[in-house]
């Protein structure tokens, strides 16, 4: 059986639901980052396919730039980890309740 | 000629600014500098009257309108900043520069020793300044510039001593009635430009004569004028300041509130005469209020027991005899008067100053007396002024209280029936005249001493302090031979140029025929005032304590001022405080307050159930976006295109 579109689609699917699960559920924010950059590579998995199976380049033009944009964002998001770590000397989102009205 | 004019307005400025900005000055500089730049001023002033008077006796010879340069510009409108150079206002520099100088010379003995010493100077030099530009302006907005520069450096100088709660309120109290005046003056300049279209002196004064003869509009014009004259020159019914004024400094009292400010109202009427010529109603007005403030005051200063307020008193009554004046349109009776009560009331404040000196500021004339002996030249010199003032043949107050006192008769012999009332007014008020000062003067320095140790401790002034007053003593002597009764008038001649400058209609501009029967009248009024004070006061029969309680309904309603400072208070003052108390006891507390409390206490009970949303917890806002985003796609996946 060779994979047709649906089966990237749906591996796309499940990648993302796992991502926002482990966004919503988990208190480490490295892992968080990691549920979020698995996000991110779902949905370029669903470009890539779409743009393969409509024959059209856009959906790869998109995925260099949400690459781009990824990198950058982990850049920034790392040194936000960092620096709340030096501040609190713990990882746990949980704990960051600072804008509780 | 001009460069000199400038000079005159810019000396003074030029003074205050340097006395403002030099930091410590010793006392010898700031009395050059503040005394000094109004004696150049007034040497320039004398340069300028030398011109004018060397030019040919034709209006437009004597007349110099010398544009500064453009003020304001709007549309067609536009204003110039110039000086208006002619016999009136030449006139006028020279009192206010030539009395001040003096009365600075003598601020220099008066104040010393004083911690403000520098800041009086300077705000001496600024009023003086502001002055000049109300006197030389071209134009109703510079004229209302110096107008309002004069209310404030009054305010200034009423509150020099600003740590004595008195005069602070008094301070407050005559700039809000000089504001009401202001007041006026604005809304005639408005209708003034709506009317005419300009508000400088030659386009008004060219074409006031278009509008309706007595009509409303120049009446109108006229009227506001007067509210702006009266609050200035405290007549009736905007008086009340005056006698409250004399919380400041006795030069200021002598220069300000006697010599020049007061009289600024007398100096608007007179200078806008083709408006006032438009209607002689209005003109009416101003000889009615003359008249009645001239007895009225008169009588006020007969009952009170404070030396300044006495003279307050008079110098409000003896403006009331330039309005009646200038309301018969006898405009240079008004202001020779104007310049002989310059001499003889700045004199009789410098006495005054003298006698506070030499007490330690005591001001209650019951506790002097006998003052002869022990102050020679303030008694001789007071004694001139008041001699002056009462209008004894011979000296100044005579010649020029007669030039009033004729023109109304001449006016009233005319025709003019309701001017029977304004001379009889003004004759009774000359024989008050004569009893309120010699009453003043017998308490002051004959008699026998009330309070020994006061007494002890006087002494004459020194000599700074008698420079100016001898001169203004013989000023007050031989000022008044610029016109005698019947006779001739220099005065009349010198600013008839001034006064027949634009064509006018109304009653003829001019000196009155001379009447005997009106000055032997006034005079025996005079002498009969002066018998009474005489009889009461040096004489001691009856006694002055068993008049007061003989006539005591009319002494108890003079000295108290005919009420109307209580009036005010209950008609005015107390409303306004009521109104003013409500406003914070309700509209304050429950309206403003109330209406932002309730919203507040709304956001805040809404927020104590919508604050929950906010966790804190960023997995939260991450779920509200991802239903967020659910809700678009099912949007879009069940119902929408």
């Amino acid at each position: 059986m060779t994979p047709g579109p649906e089966h990237f689609l749906i591996l796309g699917a499940i990648l993302f639901t796992l991502g926002v699960v482990g966004v919503l559920t988990r208190r480490d924010p490295l892992i968080i980052f990691m549920s979020i950059e698995l996000m991110l590579n779902s949905v370029n998995l669903t470009f890539v396919t779409f743009s393969h199976y409509l024959g059209t380049a856009d959906g790869q033009v998109f995925v260099f730039l949400v690459m781009t944009v990824a990198a950058a964002e982990v850049v920034v998001g790392l040194a936000l980890i960092v620096s709340i770590f030096q501040h609190l000397r713990e990882l746990d989102v949980d704990e960051l309740d600072e804008m509780r009205g | 000629m001009e460069h000199f004019a400038w000079a005159v307005l810019v000396l003074p400025l030029l003074g205050f600014v340097v006395l403002s900005l030099w930091q410590r000055p010793s006392t010898r500089v700031v009395s050059v500098i503040g005394a000094g730049s109004v004696l150049v001023a007034f040497v320039c002033a004398l340069v300028v009257f030398a011109w004018l008077q060397g030019q040919a006796d034709t209006p437009a010879a004597r007349h110099v309108d010398d544009v500064g340069w453009t003020w304001a510009v709007a549309g067609t409108f536009s204003l110039n900043f110039g000086l208006w150079i002619d016999t009136l206002s030449s006139t006028m520099s020279l009192i206010i520069t030539g009395v001040g100088f003096l009365i600075l010379l003598y601020s220099v003995g008066y104040m010393r020793g004083d911690d403000g010493y520098r800041r009086f100077f300077a705000q001496m030099d600024l009023f003086i300044f502001a002055m000049l530009l109300l006197v030389l302006a071209d134009n109703y907005v510079w004229l209302l510039i110096g107008w309002a520069g004069v209310g404030l450096t009054s305010y200034l100088l009423i509150g020099y001593y600003y740590l004595r709660p008195s005069a602070v309120a008094a301070a407050r109290k005559a700039f809000v009635m000089n504001v009401i005046g202001d007041w006026g003056m604005m809304v005639a300049i408005f209708v003034m430009f709506g009317a005419l279209g300009a508000v400088n002196f030659s386009t008004v004064f060219s074409y006031v004569t278009s509008l309706p003869y007595d009509g409303t509009v120049p009446t109108v014009i006229a009227l506001f004028l007067l509210i702006g004259a009266v609050a200035k020159s405290a007549q009736i019914p905007l008086y009340t300041w005056l006698p409250d004024a004399m919380e400041g400094p006795t030069p200021v009292s002598a220069l300000i509130h006697a010599a020049t400010m007061v009289t600024a109202g007398v100096y608007l009427i007179a200078r806008s005469y083709p408006i006032y010529q438009q209607s002689p109603s209005a003109l009416h007005v101003a000889a009615f209020i003359g008249a009645v403030g001239a007895l009225y005051a008169g009588t006020m200063g007969l009952a009170n027991n404070d030396i300044k307020r006495v003279l307050a008193y008079s110098t409000m009554s003896q403006i009331a005899y330039m309005f009646a004046a200038v309301g018969v349109a006898v405009y240079s009776a008004g202001i020779f008067h104007l310049l002989e009560h310059a001499f003889f009331k700045a004199l009789l404040f410098m006495g005054a100053g003298a006698v506070m000196h030499a007490l330690d500021d005591v001001l209650d004339i019951q506790l002097m007396g006998g003052l002869r002996r022990k102050m020679p030249f303030t008694y001789w010199t007071f004694l001139v002024g008041a001699v002056a003032i009462i209008g004894v043949p011979g000296f100044s107050g005579f010649f020029s209280k007669e030039d009033v006192i004729g023109a109304v008769y001449g006016r009233a012999s005319a025709g003019d029936g309701w001017m029977w009332l304004v001379w009889a007014l003004l004759v009774v008020a000359a024989g008050v005249t004569a009893a309120y000062i010699f009453r003043l003067f017998f308490l002051v320095f004959h008699g026998e001493p009330r309070d020994q140790a006061l007494y002890d401790h006087a002494h004459d002034p020194s000599l700074v302090m008698r420079i100016p007053m001898a001169i203004l003593a013989v000023l007050s002597i031989i000022g008044g031979y610029l016109s005698i009764p019947g006779v001739y008038n220099l005065m009349e001649a010198w600013l008839s140029p001034t006064f027949h400058e634009f064509a006018v209609r109304g009653p003829a501009i001019g000196p009155q025929p001379f009447s005997a029967v009106s000055m032997i009248v006034t005079l025996l009024f005079t002498l009969a005032g002066f018998l009474v004070a005489w009889q009461i006061y040096l004489r001691r029969s009856p006694e002055p304590g068993w008049v007061g309680r003989t006539f005591a309904p009319i002494y108890q309603l003079l000295y108290h001022r005919y009420y109307v400072d209580e009036l005010y208070d209950l008609v005015i003052v107390r409303p306004v405080l009521l109104s003013g108390r409500w406003g914070l006891s309700f509209a304050e507390r429950y309206l403003i307050d109330g209406t932002v409390n309730t919203t507040a206490l709304f956001v805040g009970w809404s927020s104590t159930w919508l604050r929950r949303i906010q966790t804190g917890y960023v997995r939260n806002y991450a779920l509200s976006i991802l239903f967020g985003a659910i809700l678009v796609v099912a949007y879009y996946v069940i119902g929408g295109r």
